[in-house]
């Protein structure tokens, strides 16, 4: 019979009231983490970061126990970096190719960067499905806790505008803008969270694993985890995404 | 018996490796001790040194299926899936694919070409994105279930089978096509180069002398199903996947460990899954990427699990390079090749194991060994961590 999961950590990313279309301030860096880091990471990693530790500090999870998986959900990852690996090659050739940029440019980057800031030793995955890629998180975090492979998941997803992008969709002939945004959610067995007194903002019954449509370039993978961050949140008039089965009772 | 608790079970194999095309050239290739490793011919380098590499011959299927990657994965997938023989519900198959560069290989040649004035179809473009490769692989063998794409660098193609153990377990799917898939692109030789990473020699895995990877290209794939529903339709049964762990090294983005103890506890906790004592497994197939840190690591977490005369070892890298998210899931076949042929392959090019190489590492010749458990690791940038256990099919 499967685990009954419930979130008990949310946190999201343009903040609620964030005029759409408009850059929103950068979440602040959480105490504790060294600015150092921070400065190293990308503007991705710092997204990340931030809904990150404010769902672990909502959930108590602070620092996170043994047993915490990670999960991160990015449609596109860092093509920044990616770009500004391919650009150093072209201006200075492959030989001076950049390490940075070639670490910080792979899909895992972020999960890495999140598990070494926050310790987390455990279950740790990265998954893209491009406008799915929340709702992949989601359940492949859903999944790990059911088979006891993680007491808990901090379930992240993460995209950001690029330049890159906007090239590629430019010369593609795709009109619109790009989404951004980032999310957290902290996913445990209502059992787990019941026994360590955690207040459960919400019971999990179920995330759509139908097959999802062929995604396209133009994506913002972290619509579907925001939108289930605010309605966590408690946000007036969010609503679940339609993928993701949520108990009947308010949240909180 | 409920879901939850059965076995999973191999049903379908299917490889595209620098030793062949299918399944059959890797199985004759790990037979006759012939390594894939030699100079690139399809990669365009740039001003790099050529250094050995693991490359497919020539792409398999057609330009319009999509990248290199989508190809090489497509060929696996469809090999695997004909293995299988199943039929059912397409809304109850699954894929699960890892890649770690999915299209970047034409997304490259597009960029650096548009970089230099040059005129360049933005076509590919269309195949950037990893999940584009898991899209393809379900139109392929028409699964119209859940897809999901693992990017976990080097350790994708393995953690791609935990996903696809986890879903069947749910009850969620009756059958899963699961594996990796990566081609060779200058990003990565590139990538691993600016890295320092990368050897001048074919790599030696866990040689005192070993100085560096070897890249590689490839796919995997496999499809598992429940072992109950497995028999009830009499599929023949390759091997068992008895259990499995993923863990984190939270220590460096690019370096492993060195005290291995996450390895060590994906190793415990996948034994632990399998309900295996480390006295019962016969054959690790190592990530043995030749990278002095790597296989230090490595061998230190496996003496720690096994003792200092631990099972026999071997690398497959040696045989195919390392082909990043399609490693774990070739590394697995070949794994499941071992339990079912009773055939340990060998480490190539390793001729003076260095004092930190495991004892007991397969060297020279492929050896013949009735093995009832088997164990594949696969490691990744970020500390990803990923191992695998096997068991052989009971006819």
């Amino acid at each position: 019979m499967s685990r009954p999961l419930c979130v008990t950590g949310a946190a999201f990313w343009p903040p609620a009231g964030a005029t759409p279309g408009q850059a929103s301030p950068e979440p602040e860096v959480p105490d504790g983490v060294d600015p150092r880091t921070v400065r190293r990471s990308t503007r991705l990693g710092r997204l990340a970061l931030g809904v990150a530790s404010e769902a672990l500090v909502q959930a108590r999870l602070t620092p996170p126990p043994e047993g915490t998986g990670l999960v991160v959900g990015t449609a596109l990852a860092d093509l920044d970096e990616t770009a500004g690996f391919l650009g150093g090659i072209h201006v200075r050739g492959a030989r001076f190719a950049s390490p940075q940029f070639f670490q910080r440019s792979v899909h895992g980057a972020v999960a890495g960067e999140l598990a070494i800031l926050f310790g987390l030793r455990g279950f740790n995955l990265t998954v893209s499905e491009g406008l799915s890629s929340g709702e992949a998180a989601l359940e492949a975090g859903a999944l790990a806790v059911r088979a006891g492979r993680a007491e808990r998941c901090l379930i992240v997803a993460v995209d950001g505008r690029s330049q890159a992008l906007t090239d590629a969709l430019a010369a593609l002939g795709i009109e619109g803008g790009q989404g951004e945004g980032a999310a957290a959610v902290v996913l445990e067995t209502e059992e787990g969270a019941r026994s360590r007194g955690a207040e459960i903002l919400l019971r999990l019954e179920g995330v759509d694993a139908r097959r999802r449509p062929a995604p396209t370039v133009h994506t913002h993978g972290a619509s579907s985890l925001c939108q289930l961050a605010r309605y966590a949140s408690g946000v007036p008039g969010a609503a679940p995404p339609a993928s993701v089965s949520v108990g009947s009772e308010s949240p909180k | 018996m409920s879901p939850e608790r059965a076995a999973i079970a191999v049903t379908g194999l299917g490889a595209v490796s620098a030793l062949g095309p299918d399944l059959a050239s890797l199985l004759h290739g790990l037979r006759t001790g012939r390594s894939g490793l030699a100079p690139p011919t399809r990669l365009d380098l740039g001003d790099l040194p050529a250094r050995p590499v693991g490359e497919v011959g020539s792409l398999p299927g057609d330009p319009g299926e999509g990248g290199a990657t989508h190809r090489l994965a497509l060929a696996a997938a469809r090999e695997a899936w004909r293995d299988a023989a199943a039929t059912g519900d397409p809304a109850r198959i699954a894929v699960v694919m890892g890649t770690t560069t999915g299209g970047i290989g034409e997304s490259e040649r597009w960029y650096l070409a548009t970089r230099a004035g040059v005129a360049a179809d933005p076509s590919a473009l269309r195949h950037h994105a990893v999940c584009t490769v898991t899209a393809a692989v379900a139109r392929a063998v028409g699964a119209t279930g859940p897809t999901m794409t693992l990017s976990t660098a080097c350790s994708s193609g393995a953690n791609a089978l935990t996903v696809a153990a986890d879903l069947l377990r749910s009850g969620a799917v009756d059958r899963v096509v699961a594996g990796g898939a990566d081609a060779l692109c200058l990003t990565t030789y590139a990538g691993f180069s600016s890295l320092r990473l990368m050897s001048e020699h074919p790599c030696r895995p866990f040689d005192r002398d070993r100085d560096g990877l070897s890249l590689g290209e490839g796919a995997a794939c496999l499809v598992l199903e429940r072992e109950p529903d497995a028999r009830a339709r009499g599929a023949r049964i390759h091997a068992l996947l008895l259990g499995s762990a993923v863990s984190c090294d939270a220590h460096h983005m690019t370096a492993p460990a060195p005290d291995g103890h996450a390895v060590h506890a994906a190793l415990i906790g996948a034994l632990a899954e399998a309900g295996v004592a480390p006295s019962e497994v016969g054959y690790v197939n190592a990530h043995g990427t030749a990278t002095p840190a790597n296989d230090e690591a490595e061998a230190r977490a496996l003496e720690r699990v096994f003792g200092a005369s631990g099972p026999p070892v071997s690398a497959s890298k040696s045989f195919l390079g390392h082909t990043l998210g399609a490693a774990g899931a070739l590394e697995a076949v070949i794994t499941v090749l071992a339990l079912r042929e009773g055939l340990l392959p060998a480490t190539l090019g390793t001729e003076h194991p260095g004092p930190d190489a495991p004892r007991d590492l397969v060297l020279g010749a492929p050896r013949e060994a009735a093995i009832r458990v088997a164990l594949s690791t696969s490691f990744a940038f970020g500390g990803n961590n990923a191992v695998l256990v096997f068991g052989r099919s009971e006819a």
